[in-house]
């Protein structure tokens, strides 16, 4: 044990010293929070004000009344608009028939054609506000007709939904601090690249590492005395995002849009919990790589490559609505919609994210047992 | 003592060692030549276990290194062709670390430490981190961390690269007082005077097999020559006839 811990001794100073490594362990930590705050900001800005928007209206003489009730939801014909600010051209084109007015004078069915690139997504968030009003427009107007008519207009509406939300107002805002799980998760692989590479293909390049493998130590015991030192540094990348990124998080003014959010301690620790597992498996996965590599440079090309596959499959999950009970056990996918439910502040089962660490840990000693044979091998030392 | 038992080792088409035997005992300094690709460098590598043997074997103490590698390893201190530095550790540092990796407990640690910075002069550069060190200073480094541990067998391969006159004597001095305290060195050199002087003993080593081993004074005796440089190349160009 006192071998194992020499070991680990010199990798923590080395370490410790190395700034390279130690600025890109934090990089993460201070870009997460950043992009969390900004971006988030922005996104409630977006949804809770009303921003102005630019239309070109064919025929707009043709429909004084629809064009008065879009410039109330501050949306502005380009060309007859008086309001200051328009732009050269507008992305969506409102097409009002010339007998417009007469049509609904007549109680006729009229059509309102919108033309644009539809499915671009700066056009889409106008596109729904003016369905929005011409919906309004023609309900209102069909109401009028059956009132004319001597007609309840609740009569064509016979059921009225009533949508009663139950949720927290943290599990509204569960979608957006799940940015913090993913810059936490990113940070469990990416923190400790560069020590990872330093320690084994940087070794290799420095002509140390043939008088290691000389000496009297196992290797099984070199490969985890770099991984607990990669792992720490690791564990310290993810601690400093989710500080920080929670810090951030706390300081949007996430009220405007109904929604809150606090970490408590408990729960902290518990996500630091959680990317322990992660960062072990991260940390044999990047030594692995690199002790394949003969040099730094070949490392890093390589490490970057295999290491952003793991660390990217959170993000697929977003796009997954409702994800299968089996993804809750698997390892990473598991991790991450554990950190879902501690955001949300929902009760969580902790079967599945147990047996997600058992799953990462696991393949953490597959690798490290793979990584310790080849560091054995002669094919590795004939490349020495 | 190392004793080398017919040990060959092939990469491939190549046969890089073919079937190389001899001993380097205790209380003497057994200096290993050879040109470049002879097979040097992979008979130091399966002598100090980083390579096994194809066939053959290797026993340091009594020790066979192909059975029980750890248990040889214990015995040996070795100072590799390839030595890099550790640039962000002090010197006490690097050897402290090699002492550990020895297994070695704190206070005896310290106590080696201090011998061997005294036995190798390292007073000025010990606290330093090893950055912008010159050669010789690196070597120094490398030499006090391979063999801090006080080994029974010492190899080293080509030791006095880059020392100055100053360092070279003192390496000499120190391997001759290893060897008066009864270790068994080998030492591998292109230099032939520094062969000469220090060693008790040469194995001349040629196409993965001895060419011949000896005294150097028996070595020049038996190629008819006057200095052991001659003797070598003279050995080198006829292998054959000179090791029958």
């Amino acid at each position: 044990m006192s071998v194992w811990w020499g070991l680990l001794r010199k990798e923590l100073l080395e370490i410790s010293r190395d700034k390279r490594a130690l600025l890109a362990a934090l990089g993460l930590a201070f870009v997460a929070p950043l992009v969390i705050y900004g971006g988030i900001s922005f996104a409630i800005k977006q949804a809770s004000a009303k921003p102005m928007a630019w239309i070109d209206v064919i025929n707009p003489e043709a429909a004084p009344a629809l064009l008065e009730m879009l410039a109330d939801e501050r949306i502005h014909d380009r060309t007859t608009s008086t309001e200051a600010g328009a732009p050269a051209s507008a992305r969506l084109q409102v097409e009002i028939p010339p007998d417009f007015e007469q049509a609904i004078s007549r109680g006729e069915q009229t059509q309102i054609v919108l033309r644009g690139e539809l499915n671009d997504d700066a056009v889409r968030p106008t596109l729904n506000r003016v369905r929005q009003v011409i919906r309004r427009f023609s309900a209102s107007t069909a109401s009028i007709r059956l009132m004319m008519r001597g007609v309840d207009p609740s009569l064509i509406r016979p059921i009225d939904i009533e949508e009663q939300n139950t949720a927290p107002a943290s599990n509204n805002a569960g979608r957006m601090t799940m940015m913090i799980g993913i810059y936490v998760m990113m940070a469990a692989f990416v923190s400790a690249i560069s020590t990872a590479i330093d320690t084994s293909a940087g070794e290799r390049e420095r002509n140390v590492l043939e008088v290691l493998l000389i000496q009297p130590v196992r290797s099984i015991d070199i490969v985890t005395a770099k991984l607990a030192g990669v792992f720490l540094v690791s564990m310290f990348g993810v601690l400093l995002t989710l500080a920080f990124s929670a810090f951030a998080m706390s300081q949007v003014e996430l009220e405007k849009v109904g929604m809150t959010f606090t970490l408590a301690p408990l729960n902290f620790l518990a996500i630091l919990a959680a990317m322990v597992p992660l960062a072990l498996l991260a940390g044999a996965l990047n030594l692995l790589v690199a002790f394949f590599s003969k040099t730094f440079k070949e490392a890093q090309s390589q490490v970057t490559m295999v290491i952003m596959v793991p660390a990217l499959a959170p993000m697929v999950l977003m796009f997954v609505p409702d994800p299968p009970e089996y993804l809750r056990q698997l390892p990473i996918t598991g991790q991450f919609l554990y950190l879902e439910q501690v955001f949300k502040g929902e009760t969580v089962n902790l079967s599945g994210p147990l047996l997600a660490s058992l799953g990462t840990l696991i393949i953490t000693a597959l690798v490290v047992a793979f990584t310790s044979r080849h560091l054995g091998s002669e094919r590795s030392i004939n490349a020495l | 003592m190392i004793q080398v038992n017919n040990i060959s080792k092939a990469f491939g088409e190549i046969q890089a060692v073919d079937g190389a035997s001899f001993a380097a005992a205790d209380g003497q300094i057994t200096g290993i030549l050879g040109p470049n690709g002879a097979g040097k460098t992979t008979c130091l590598r399966m002598i100090y276990g980083l390579l096994k043997p194809d066939q053959g074997q290797v026993e340091i103490g009594g020790v066979d290194s192909t059975q029980s590698p750890m248990a040889a390893k214990r015995q040996l201190g070795v100072f590799p062709d390839k030595l890099g530095s550790w640039e962000r550790l002090t010197t006490r540092e690097i050897i402290d670390y090699f002492a550990s990796l020895h297994g070695m407990s704190t206070d005896k640690r310290r106590s080696a430490i201090d011998d061997i910075v005294n036995e190798l002069d390292l007073h000025e550069i010990i606290d330093r981190r090893t950055k912008g060190f010159s050669q010789g200073q690196r070597m120094k480094v490398g030499l006090a961390a391979c063999l801090v541990h006080s080994p029974q067998h010492m190899l080293l391969d080509e030791p006095s690269r880059g020392l100055d006159v100053m360092a070279s004597r003192i390496l000499r001095d120190y391997l001759k007082a290893q060897r008066d305290a009864g270790r068994c060195v080998v030492f591998s050199s292109h230099v032939m005077q520094e062969v000469a002087a220090l060693c008790d003993k040469v194995v001349i080593i040629a196409k993965g097999k001895v060419a011949a081993e000896g005294t150097p004074d028996a070595l020049c005796e038996l190629a008819g020559e006057a200095s052991l440089e001659d003797a070598f190349v003279k050995i080198i160009g006829t292998t054959e006839g000179i090791a029958a």
